[in-house]
């Protein structure tokens, strides 16, 4: 406080700073306040106004399994639904994504074997590919596989997809710790795979937060995915819920929106992101020291 | 508590050969110390032993049992790394339980030991902190206590004390010894400093680029050096090292500027030399401002007082020679001095093949 305070003190460009600073929190925020108002607002509209009262009960209403109707649409919409999808399919994919970046960041950051660099620069590549590219062969093998309207198999397309930028982070830490660590471990011991649940893992904990962190995010966040492996609404997640409440109302085009719930649900999806922002926010700060901290 | 021996032992990485040929025996509850400039090999033989790295060649035992495929956690040995590699999630006390957990100990048991340990070293009020909250010499006792805890058949200890300050160097390295005595281990130390190698050895080996050059206890390498490398590398200041020709027939060594002659038991053993180079300690020579007898005038080219005694470096035009002297010694730069040389403590080696004759 006493740092904004002094910095007004100074004759400086501090008015334009402040003018610049607004501007931008105003572009940023608008949207943001405009919706936290809607889902609070007892008779919600679809443009920014000021709330003739304050209510929770859209909140209850998308929590509490309560059908949401929108005027006329053609049947009820269970929104509690979408946000146990959505949960099902982030986990499902923190838990893939978690497994597999370990394994395969750690031998691509230990083992010596023939063609790794060439392994490396496809996975590398691989990451950089957009899914939507690989949609057919993709929706085709879901298909045949049984994972269209599966949560499970959004997962595992939504994993793939994220995967390879994760087994890069996760090999960045491994390759920071000093392999003295993991040699000790064996003298003392130890074979290869207590060594890295004993020693490796505890050491890399910033790196698996990041790891989980960002495959959740790519969990929750994914909407293409869905949009083409997902028919059924009740399966639908939130992305893809909010989405087509929006386009019509489900089982029927429609135009008539119910915004309260709608927005509830909108500002419900966002809390998962920065509560794991707040939650992990030491861990991720701790990157930057991980360097320093070994030795 | 164990003999090893190194046989045949070559390792390449890649094409670069790290060692060539290595044959080494260490005995039981020795303290051998493996010596020489980086990149020698040394850290290479200590991993192979510790089963870390797999020799190209060569076969490495323990006592009569071939070890070349018995994996790290089966061999018994214990090591400290130059980083000491202390686990940083663990406190100190599960730092030197480490092994024994491993080795599924009984609670009571890991908990008697460590106490145990823990107070040898004194380090049994830090049992509860974690390793970065240590200072250097306490990770190092902390690391040590790990190595020691299981009673290893073999220590091996790289480097253990390249990252402390001087004093507690000295102050570690009789401790590591005296360690090592008590607890009846083989030990394998390795390190780049001579006076480190020399104060704890009981034997050393000295390696250049991957060749054994000689092993024996400090006092062998120290007056009787097989070869130039090993003249030139043990003792401080480091041996004067003098190029010059041996003339049979007047038999006298012609450094260019000055002769000196051959004793005549030393005569028959230079036959057939002629290029030959002489080792000679700066301790070995004497130095006055008069004429000695068998003396020659030299020039002083630099002095460096080290508070017991001084360093003094002369010169004549293509040979330049340092001896230790008396602190109280006073010269000037520039200023003609008289140097005898102690020709029964004077090494001979030839020029060509680098190895000692006399």
């Amino acid at each position: 406080m006493s740092g904004i305070l002094k910095k007004i003190g100074e004759p400086s460009y501090t008015l334009l700073e402040y003018v610049v600073l607004i501007t931008l929190m105003t572009y940023v925020l608008t949207p943001l306040l405009w919706l936290l108002e809607t889902s609070v607002n007892t008779d919600p509209v679809p443009y920014l106004s000021i709330p003739k009262g304050i209510t929770i009960d859209h909140f209850i209403a998308v929590l509490t399994n309560r059908p949401i109707t929108g005027g006329y649409a053609a049947h009820p919409v269970y929104m509690t639904r979408w946000i146990v999808n959505s949960l099902i399919i982030s986990g499902t994919t923190v838990i893939i994504v978690v497994i597999l970046a370990v394994l395969a960041s750690y031998s691509l950051s230990r083992l010596r074997f023939r063609g790794k660099n060439l392994l490396m620069t496809l996975i590398l590549l691989s990451g950089f590919m957009p899914r939507m590219a690989m949609i057919l062969p993709l929706f085709q093998l879901c298909r045949t596989l049984g994972l269209v309207d599966n949560l499970i198999g959004v997962a595992i397309v939504v994993a793939s997809g994220t995967l390879p930028t994760q087994i890069w982070i996760l090999k960045g830490f491994f390759d920071q710790l000093p392999r003295d660590l993991e040699e000790q471990a064996w003298i003392c011991g130890c074979d290869r795979v207590s060594a890295v649940f004993r020693i490796i893992l505890p050491n890399v904990g910033p790196g698996l937060a990041v790891v989980a962190f960002m495959s959740f995010l790519s969990g929750w966040g994914a909407f293409t995915i869905p949009l083409i492996l997902i028919r059924r609404e009740y399966l639908f997640p939130i992305s893809l819920g909010i989405a087509s409440v929006f386009i019509h109302n489900p089982g029927e085009i429609g135009l008539v929106v119910d915004y309260g719930p709608t927005c509830a649900l909108a500002v419900l999806y966002a809390i998962p992101s920065i509560a794991l922002y707040i939650l992990l926010r030491e861990r991720l700060m701790e990157i930057r020291l991980a360097r320093l901290e070994v030795r | 508590m164990v003999e090893i021996t190194l046989e045949n032992l070559t390792k390449y990485f890649g094409s670069v050969k790290a060692l060539d040929n290595l044959n080494l025996k260490i005995h039981d509850k020795e303290l051998m110390v493996l010596l020489g400039p980086s990149g020698c090999g040394k850290t290479t033989t200590l991993r192979i032993i510790a089963g870390l790295e797999k020799a190209t060649s060569g076969h490495l035992y323990f006592g009569n049992k071939l070890m070349d495929k018995v994996p790290v956690r089966e061999r018994n040995v214990s090591m400290v790394f130059q980083s000491y590699a202390l686990f940083p999630h663990m406190k100190v006390f599960d730092n030197i339980a480490f092994p024994l957990v491993i080795a599924k100990y009984p609670k009571d048991e890991i908990k008697k030991r460590v106490k145990e340990i823990a107070e040898i070293l004194r380090i049994d009020d830090l049992l509860d902190r974690k390793p970065h909250q240590l200072s250097g010499g306490q990770q190092q006792r902390v690391a040590l206590g790990r190595a020691l805890i299981r009673k290893p058949t073999v220590l091996l200890l790289d480097e253990p004390l390249a990252n402390l300050d001087a004093k507690l160097r000295v102050e570690m390295r009789s401790e590591i010894k005296r360690l090592q005595r008590s607890f009846e281990s083989t030990a394998i130390y390795v390190t780049h400093d001579q006076v480190e190698a020399m104060s704890i050895a009981d034997r050393i080996a000295v390696l250049k680029d991957g060749q054994l050059q000689q092993v024996g206890t400090p006092d062998e390498l120290y007056h009787h050096p097989d070869n130039i490398f090993v003249a030139g590398f043990i003792g401080t200041p480091s041996m004067n090292l003098l190029d010059c020709s041996f003339d049979e027939e007047k038999g006298v060594l012609d450094f260019g500027s000055f002769t000196l002659d051959v004793p005549e038991n030393i005569k028959p053993l230079l036959k057939g030399y002629s290029e030959v180079i002489v080792g000679i300690r700066a301790r070995d020579l004497q130095v006055s401002k008069e004429k000695m007898p068998d003396s020659i005038p030299l020039e002083v080219y630099t002095i460096e007082p080290l508070g017991e005694e001084t360093i003094i470096i002369l010169s004549s035009e293509n040979v330049r020679i340092r001896v230790v002297t008396h602190v109280e010694f006073k010269a000037d730069i520039g200023e003609k001095v008289w140097v005898s040389f102690d020709l029964d403590r004077m090494h001979i080696f030839d020029k060509k093949t680098e190895k000692a004759i006399v």
